[in-house]
């Protein structure tokens, strides 16, 4: 039971890490982003194949996951992010499918259906953190969430911030204030996608086997669900509504309840909160961070 | 006096719709020009195509010497870092470095930011941390509502106040040339009259230059010294303001006399 619940948290951070990507693309870009699954399984395929063919360490294929995963949200960042609202979701949202259906089959690469299984577990100073001792796992993830969150709670602090803030509140104001508005969503879609990456190397090294399956489009939407739940705009709620879904998700597992509640339950659950939370609480548990981009110094 | 914007046969397209007809206009270094026209007659179009918003099909825009905007040659579309494709326009936020600042149609403030975070972000292009204070500063004696309400968000403000941050939130970047669509939309005459006072002393006192979009034809003409009217997407009359007041048409037609 308790190692049930350090599962539920491991995946908690795995997730949280989405999280907080998705948060810069829809809740400080304010584009409505639906293929962090795409990119947590780029990441996830990097990690696998870079250590299962070519003998990687998993230090070794992290920061490629990242960057692979980043240059294919520049990929699709460029063409799509001209688009607004429900476009952009549908484009993105073609853009994941997209990328489980080349995994599925593409069996020289992938192995297709069947996905990569024996990925080397991680080892640091000559230590191995073997994922069936989930304590050592959980203090990694915990490790990279922190160092995420430093690093984006910064970055929304700083002049990037300010322009992504100006650009969802009003796209030809912040032009005419000389914003490259394409620049600033494209440089956030691009981070987004790539902590998204690194959640799927650690997702890679956690289960130690990858497989098309895992990435579907429900993925992309708990982790919208988690952003839009936390409150949109804020990196600490983002971590507190993943924590509160993966709980959901895992409900009947935890009471044990699992042969009286469908698994389809959670589903139906994660529709109904994000209705709920659109009528009362539109600005979601904790709402939208508070920044003052005033410029310091002077006289 | 050297020509600051040219305007030269520009023509825009929506559809099939034309909604520019062979546009040519100037504006002086240093003078306050106005456009006014009917609802529909193309005013906003034209604020658009100067500062990149809509391509052009024909003709050219320039600032201080360098073409801003260009028709598109080819089937180029969208932008791409700078440049619009297919032709050698520059993207809205380039020509706001180049110092043209648009004071856009409704305000369109950053209503859920402070007016202080409003005009900081008006300074979004000036690095110099002093030089942002400094005109924070002369934006609060300029406009003292402002500097009252320096905390307060920028919803909670009346519509002219609302108007009269756009347009210090527009002088923050250090313009040269300041365009103003219709700043007097939806307000009250007092309140419309202290605003072109102050639209009067940026031109003189800071020395930008004016255009202005209205379709409060007296006030704009009263205020300016040289006056387009624009009709159905093409330009009917060009004068000094002043021969403007008096002239026949315009009196019918804008002035209700």
């Amino acid at each position: 039971m308790f190692n049930f619940f350090l599962l539920i948290l491991i995946y908690t951070g795995i997730y949280a890490l989405m999280a907080i990507g998705q948060n810069i693309i829809t809740g400080y870009g304010g584009m409505l982003s639906l293929c962090q699954a795409g990119f947590f399984a780029i990441g996830s395929y990097a990690t696998a194949i870079l250590s299962v063919r070519f003998g990687w360490s998993f230090w070794a294929t992290l920061p490629v996951a990242a960057i692979i995963s980043a240059l294919f949200g520049l990929l699709i960042g460029l063409p799509t992010l001209r688009l607004k609202g429900d476009y952009l979701a549908i484009a993105t949202l073609g853009f994941g499918e997209i990328v489980r259906n080349i995994l599925n089959n593409w069996d020289s690469v992938t192995n297709g259906p069947m996905g990569i299984q024996k990925i080397p577990m991680p080892t640091l100073f000559g230590l191995t953190i073997n994922p069936y001792k989930k304590y050592a796992f959980l203090v990694m993830v915990i490790i990279f969430v922190i160092i995420a969150y430093i690093l984006f709670q910064r970055l929304a602090r700083s002049r990037m911030g300010r322009a992504l803030t100006a650009v969802r509140e009003d796209e030809i104001a912040a032009q005419s204030m000389g914003i490259n508005i394409t620049k600033y969503k494209v440089y956030a879609f691009v981070l987004g996608a790539s902590v998204a990456g690194i959640a799927g190397s650690l997702q890679a090294a956690f289960s130690l086997s990858v497989t098309p399956g895992t990435y579907t489009f429900m993925v992309s939407v708990m982790v919208l669900c988690m952003v839009v739940l936390g409150g949109m705009g804020n990196f600490k709620a983002a971590i507190l509504g993943t924590f509160i879904i993966q709980l959901i998700s895992y409900f009947p597992q935890l009471t044990g309840l699992s042969s009286v509640i469908p698994p389809q339950f959670k589903q139906i659950l994660f529709g109904l909160i994000l209705v709920v939370m659109m009528i009362w609480r539109p600005q979601g548990l904790l709402g939208r961070e508070e920044h003052t981009y005033g410029v310091k110094g002077g006289k | 006096m050297s020509e600051l914007l040219t305007i030269e046969d520009i023509s825009v397209t929506y559809g099939n719709i034309k909604a520019l007809r062979n546009v040519s206009m100037h504006v002086n270094q240093g003078d306050i020009v106005c456009l006014i026209g009917a609802n529909g007659s193309g005013k906003s179009t034209l604020l658009k195509a100067i500062v990149g918003q809509e391509p052009l099909v024909e003709g050219s825009i320039t600032f201080d010497g360098e073409e801003i905007c260009q028709a598109r040659t080819a089937a180029g579309n969208g932008n791409k870092w700078g440049r619009i494709k297919g032709s050698k326009s520059l993207t809205t936020d380039i020509i706001a470095s180049r110092g043209i600042a648009l004071v856009p149609e409704g305000r369109r403030v950053f209503a859920d930011m402070s007016v202080e975070e409003n005009l900081d972000m008006g300074a979004f292009m000036v690095r110099d941390k002093a030089l942002i204070s400094e005109r924070k500063e002369a934006m609060y004696d300029f406009f003292p509502i402002l500097g009252a309400r320096r905390k307060q968000k920028t919803r909670s403000l009346s519509g002219g106040e609302q108007q009269m941050m756009a347009i210090a939130r527009a002088l923050m970047s250090g313009p040269r040339l300041i365009l103003l669509d219709e700043p007097g939309l939806g307000l009250a005459p007092l309140v419309i009259a202290d605003i072109f006072e102050k639209i009067d002393l940026i031109n003189k006192q800071d020395n930008v230059t004016v255009f202005l979009v209205e379709q409060n034809a007296r006030m704009a003409l009263k205020a300016s010294t040289e006056g387009y009217v624009m009709e159905n997407g093409r330009i009917v009359l060009h004068d000094a303001s002043a021969s403007l007041l008096e002239n026949e048409k315009v009196r019918a037609a804008y002035l209700g006399e």
